[in-house]
């Protein structure tokens, strides 16, 4: 197990992945109508934050190096996206007009999981 | 026939009255964080629970006496209030945890904020203790806990590898990537959440509540031996769902929304109505019960008057500390903090307190001036007696594993 600031980036992308995936269940759930729009909607309110919490963490973490400066950055900026793509899930269960469809939500949450993966991975 | 029913009842209620907060909350973490490789750890809790009750139930029917009042009298006052202080402070923290869990249980259901169910939840709490039977109570609460069967109904309607389950538990394993200082916080843990003191205190409180002579040793301990180890397997099951899949997409459960999932992946939105209305019955259970047992520990060790066969004029103080408990957990939960996290606390703090409600019991089991003929037989106490040094090191083992791991993080 990684200690320090590396550990640390490396264990909020790990729980943000975790997060993503749970999300990714439950949209797949709701929209195969296996589950309701309040347990989604429960499940992206913990999901959020989940991640704002992580992001939290992140942003204060102490720092002694430009790399792990950079690599901080680059966590905080997939977690914005998270956020982001989070706030689309609710929009989408609470049927906002514009909001995304499943489909659509399931693509970029697939795509979240695999930056978050790879950050803790150490790829770039 | 009237007997059978009783007893079928009484099993009934045992399984459907295991489960709470602190099992559907850390079997849900631990099968998806290490999938079914600390079952053993449900299994020694289970069978430590079940020594737990029987000698507490049997010391209450044959000395017609409530725990707390006699451990005062064996062991001192001094030794007793170390025991209860630590035990009503365990039984606090685990009380506002299942009050917390009620709320989360509706909000998943309602979709309203758990903030404003836990008036409500707390609310309905004081009104059944104070106007429902004790029996009727404890029955209903019971059975209607029983619909988290829909845990183990998921697992057969997944369809999982069994051969591969059945080596997580056989051959234990911290799966790549888990510390094991996490794996033995998490063993710690589910162990707590086995043997939480309050369900003996209530146990042995219900036992005289329910007016049980040494007639009723016999059925007590059939629905100890079987009530107890089948809600074990209940808790296997959450677990079980966690591990087939939760663990495979990494999913680190965190929430109660999050312990559900299996059961709609498996059954839809039937399998989560019931999966809703288990978890809200047993955590309203489980409220009941501690709620009860911090009026049972303060007024016994005091020898104020106490129990639900009184009317509450007649025992006053025993409904104030109840009701004032109640409020205290609802005070803390009104910080905001998350009511996981309380679970998860209260139940490391169980394992913490174990000996100090434990080995009490054991002493008065083997004392003859108090038990008589019911002294512990020889496989019991031997039993017993074995299970002290497992409670000592995991109470010992707790505070330095949750700092050491960051309570599991």
């Amino acid at each position: 197990m990684i200690g320090g600031v590396p550990g640390d980036l490396t264990r909020a992308a790990e729980t943000a992945s975790s997060a993503v995936a749970s999300v990714d269940s439950g949209v797949e759930l709701h929209s195969d109508r296996r589950t309701t729009g309040h347990h989604l909607e429960v499940l992206v309110d913990d999901s959020l934050e989940t991640v704002l919490g992580v992001r939290s963490s992140v942003a204060t973490l102490d720092i002694v190096s430009g790399d792990e400066s950079r690599r901080r950055a680059d966590l905080l900026d997939r977690l914005d996206d998270t956020v982001s793509t989070f706030i689309g899930v609710h929009e989408y269960v609470k049927s906002v007009p514009g909001a995304p469809d499943s489909a659509e939500i399931r693509n970029d949450l697939a795509g979240l999981a695999e930056t978050l993966d790879a950050f803790a991975e150490g790829k770039p | 026939m009237t007997k059978v029913f009783g007893v079928f009842l009484g099993i009934l209620t045992a399984i459907g009255g295991f489960v709470d907060i602190g099992d559907l909350v850390t079997n849900a973490v631990v099968g998806s964080k290490f999938g079914l490789s600390l079952v053993w750890v449900v299994v020694v809790g289970v069978i430590g629970i079940c020594l737990f009750a029987d000698m507490a139930g049997r010391v209450a029917a044959v000395s017609g006496r409530a725990t707390f009042e006699i451990i005062r009298e064996r062991l001192g006052p001094r030794a007793a209030l170390a025991n209860l202080a630590a035990s009503f402070f365990i039984n606090l923290l685990t009380l506002t945890a299942q009050v917390g869990g009620v709320a989360l249980a509706l909000h998943l259901a309602s979709g309203v904020g758990p903030f404003m169910w836990m008036p409500v939840a707390a609310f309905a709490v004081w009104l059944v203790i104070w106007r429902v039977k004790f029996t009727v109570m404890e029955t209903l609460t019971g059975l209607a806990g029983l619909t988290l069967i829909v845990f183990a109904v998921a697992l057969f309607l997944l369809g999982p590898d069994w051969g591969e389950l059945a080596d997580q538990v056989v051959a234990p394993t911290v799966p790549e990537g888990e510390q094991t200082s996490v794996y033995w916080f998490y063993a710690v843990a589910l162990f707590g959440a086995a043997m939480t003191p309050y369900e003996v205190f209530f146990f042995s409180s219900g036992a005289i509540e329910e007016r049980w002579t040494k007639k009723d040793l016999g059925l007590s301990r059939l629905n100890v031996a079987l009530g107890f180890p089948l809600g074990g397997l209940l808790s296997v099951s959450i677990a079980a769902c966690a591990a087939v899949v939760l663990m495979p997409r990494g999913i680190d459960v965190g929430s109660l929304s999050e312990v559900v999932l299996p059961v709609a992946e498996a059954g839809g939105r039937i399998a989560l109505a019931f999966a809703l209305v288990g978890i809200v019955a047993a955590t309203f259970g489980a409220a009941l019960e501690t709620t009860l047992s911090s009026g049972y520990t303060l007024a016994q060790f005091f020898g104020w008057a106490w129990g639900k066969f009184r009317p509450p004029r007649q025992a006053a103080r025993f409904h104030v500390v109840m009701m004032v408990s109640l409020i205290v957990g609802l005070a803390v939960l009104a910080t905001g903090v998350d009511p996981v996290l309380v679970t998860e606390l209260s139940v490391v703090f169980s394992a913490v307190a174990l000996p100090l409600t434990y080995i009490p019991i054991l002493i008065v089991a083997n004392d003859p001036e108090y038990m008589g003929e019911h002294v512990n037989g020889r496989v019991i106490n031997t039993l017993a007696t074995a299970y002290v040094p497992v409670i000592v090191v995991a109470s010992v083992a707790a505070i330095p594993l949750l700092i050491m791991t960051g309570a599991g993080a």
